[in-house]
């Protein structure tokens, strides 16, 4: 796969920003438009949580505000899904590595992400958190979370060429997800009875983990950075293998 | 050294009975225990051959025959079950109708797009870009989307687009069958070209002619075999000769339930029922036309002819009632109704006298000097040249073919061969 990646870095890279553009709409103001939506909800939540729910948090917004993002990349999945469907004219008409699709789809999901982190990381002390220097660790985070959102994206851009009610099904998942995944809660919600079966999530180590090191300025244990690096690899390695298994049709099928 | 090596390749397709496409069908099937059942369908059956590099080959055959699935096989579009296809070098796009990457895009970012696809870098491309346009002669179109464009700018944009980006091995579909007569010129010539700088091609038409002019070696594929494969001349004579046997049949088919048709008019004469009559046949039936039937020069039933060959058309007819010098008629019209010769017996100063009971006659056509076409045959048997009411009349109720010559081709339009030549310095 890395010969594969090495050998078309262009062609990979000239779909990711054909991704963003069509995604931006061709303007730095897209990018900000694009923004609207992570802060809008960062507003309502916050107000829902501090005011009605009286959840008490210090720096609420801030503490939210990272959930969502980290949120959001995950949500990436749903993009790279019709990846391969997408551009079905490109896999009827010629041959070249179908992962390349999926890879560049989740490259411009994770450009969009870095740059809303740099937002994040701009906002952070207005909302009253001030970044130490553990954010130096936040790459080592966002790769894991990288690899593992790839993984999921190939298993779900492959079996989508076969099957058209996976992207119905994973709106619900997400959906369902938003509300597992500890993004406007802290961990310490779940009851003790439950918080094996919560911790079956991928996403309840890495949403958590993001936290640690902007939120809370703790470094994350050991541990959880080796279940984030297995479950990383995992879905990795049975994502890559059902794509190829499920690839030499997809020219059929689309 | 081959450019392609192509062996014992089997291809198969699954039809499913009842298309499950979604998670939760399969699941509700699985769970039912009823398995998703399929017809097999094989689409190519061991198929071999080779192509050198540089050589020219087309491939020949009716549609569904499996052109196109060899085509997308060569270029690694899709998988095959059994067998090896070996490719030395850089395969062009898949060229067939309707190419274009992604709609949304717009003509310049579908040639970056492709370019990038087949590995070349940003500035390659660069050099490139202002021939695809010029060729293709969309230069003002640059910059619109491709969802957008014809059929035919579409196809044009792919065929400069496979052609300027210079593979080792190009494969073309039927793709000369859009685009104006100019710009297919155009496309020939570059092919031509093509094929002088050493390039192999594969060539997939319906156009025999152009196959013959580009290819030295012929492939035909019939029904997912090899039928025949060697030099062009000899694939295509043999192709031909089979489309011929073929049509031949099947307009003998027609002919007999044209015959039937008339048939059912005669056993049921006591009570004619009006809707079982045949529409293009009418008359007041003292004289009917039992029996119309063509033959060649070898005295041999037949529909198909060239141009040029002889035809002797037989009747059959049966007079009910005693009539004095009827006057027999026989027409040939072009398929789209055009009219072009009609005879009669009074014209060459036949008089039959008096007639009753079953008889026959012959009309014997030395030379058909009729263009390449489909035809219909209309005879009928009158009361005189200018009566309105026939006894039988068979408007156009029977078809022949005529066919190129296979020498000396009469290469002409229209309806009849005018025998000519061209004079180049004529002052």
């Amino acid at each position: 796969m890395a010969l594969d990646i090495s050998k078309h870095k262009d062609l990979i890279w000239e779909l990711a920003k054909r991704d963003l553009k069509i995604r931006y709409k061709n303007s730095a103001l897209g990018f900000l438009w694009s923004l609207l939506n992570p802060l809008l909800m960062m507003l309502v939540l916050s107000f829902v949580f501090m005011y009605f729910f009286r959840f008490d948090i210090e720096h609420f917004p801030a503490f939210l505000v990272i959930g969502i993002v980290s949120w959001r990349f995950f949500g990436g999945t749903a993009g790279a899904l019709q990846s391969i469907v997408g551009n079905a004219d490109l896999v009827r008409k010629i041959y070249f590595p179908r992962e390349i699709l999926t890879i560049s789809s989740v490259l411009s999901v994770f450009v969009s992400t870095l740059l809303e982190f740099l937002v994040l990381l701009i906002l952070l002390p207005i909302l009253g958190v001030s970044p130490s220097f553990l954010v130096l660790l936040l790459p080592v985070i966002l790769i894991l979370q990288l690899i593992f959102v790839l993984g999921v994206s190939f298993i779900l851009s492959s079996m989508y060429v076969y099957y058209r009610d996976i992207a119905h099904i994973w709106e619900v998942v997400m959906q369902a997800g938003f509300f597992l995944t500890p993004i406007f809660y802290p961990l310490s919600f779940i009851p003790a009875k439950y918080l094996n079966l919560y911790m079956l999530n991928p996403m309840a180590w890495f949403v958590p983990a993001y936290r640690d090191i902007l939120f809370y300025k703790e470094m994350f244990s050991f541990f959880d950075l080796s279940v984030m690096f297995v479950i990383s690899l995992v879905f990795l390695f049975i994502g890559y293998y059902v794509f190829k298994k499920l690839e030499p049709n997809f020219a059929e099928e689309v | 050294m081959n450019a392609i090596e192509a062996n014992n390749v089997w291809k198969k397709f699954k039809i499913p009975h009842e298309k499950r496409d979604t998670l939760v069908e399969n699941a509700a099937g699985f769970i039912k225990g009823e398995k998703a059942t399929y017809e097999e369908f094989w689409a190519l059956k061991n198929i071999n051959f080779n192509v050198k590099e540089g050589e020219c080959i087309g491939i020949i055959g009716e549609n569904g025959s499996g052109k196109s699935t060899l085509l997308r096989i060569i270029s690694n579009i899709l998988p095959i079950n059994k067998g090896n296809v070996k490719v030395r070098g850089s395969v062009g796009p898949f060229l067939e109708l309707g190419t274009g990457f992604r709609g949304d895009l717009t003509a310049k970012e579908n040639v970056y797009l492709y370019g990038y696809v087949i590995g070349l870098k940003k500035k390659q491309i660069d050099n490139v870009i202002d021939n695809i346009f010029e060729f293709a002669e969309l230069e003002r179109f640059r910059d619109m989307k491709l969802k957008d464009f014809s059929s035919g700018m579409n196809m044009r944009l792919a065929f400069s687009t496979a052609i300027s980006t210079n593979p080792d091995i190009l494969l073309i579909d039927e793709v000369l069958a859009v685009g104006d007569e100019s710009f297919q010129r155009k496309c020939m010539d570059k092919i031509m070209e093509f094929k002088s700088e050493g390039k192999t091609i594969v060539f997939v038409s319906h156009s025999l002619e152009s196959v013959k002019n580009l290819c030295s070696r012929g492939i035909w594929l019939n029904k997912g075999i090899i039928e025949t494969q060697g030099s062009v001349d000899q694939v295509i004579d043999y192709y031909v000769g089979s489309i011929r046997k073929k049509e031949e049949e099947e307009l003998l088919e027609e002919h007999k339930k044209t015959e039937e048709k008339i048939k059912v008019k005669e056993g049921e004469k006591e009570k004619p029922k009006k809707e079982e009559k045949p529409k293009n046949r009418w008359g007041s039936g003292e004289i009917e036309i039992t029996e119309v039937k063509f033959f060649n020069k070898e005295g041999k039933e037949c529909h198909v002819f060239e141009t040029g060959e002889s035809m002797k058309v037989k009747l059959k007819y049966d007079v009910k009632e005693r009539i004095k010098n009827p006057l027999f008629r026989a027409q040939i019209y072009k398929i789209d109704g055009t009219f072009c010769h009609g005879t009669n017996t009074d014209r060459h100063d036949i008089k039959l006298g008096k007639l009753i009971g079953e008889n026959s006659m012959g009309i014997n056509y030395n030379e058909l000097n009729l263009l390449p076409g489909t035809y219909l045959y209309t005879v009928g048997v009158w009361p005189n040249e200018q009566s309105k009411k026939p006894y039988d009349n068979h408007d156009k109720m029977y078809k022949f073919i005529i066919k190129e010559k296979k020498v000396k081709p009469a290469k002409s339009v229209g309806i009849s061969v005018i025998p000519h030549e061209w004079i180049l310095s004529e002052k």
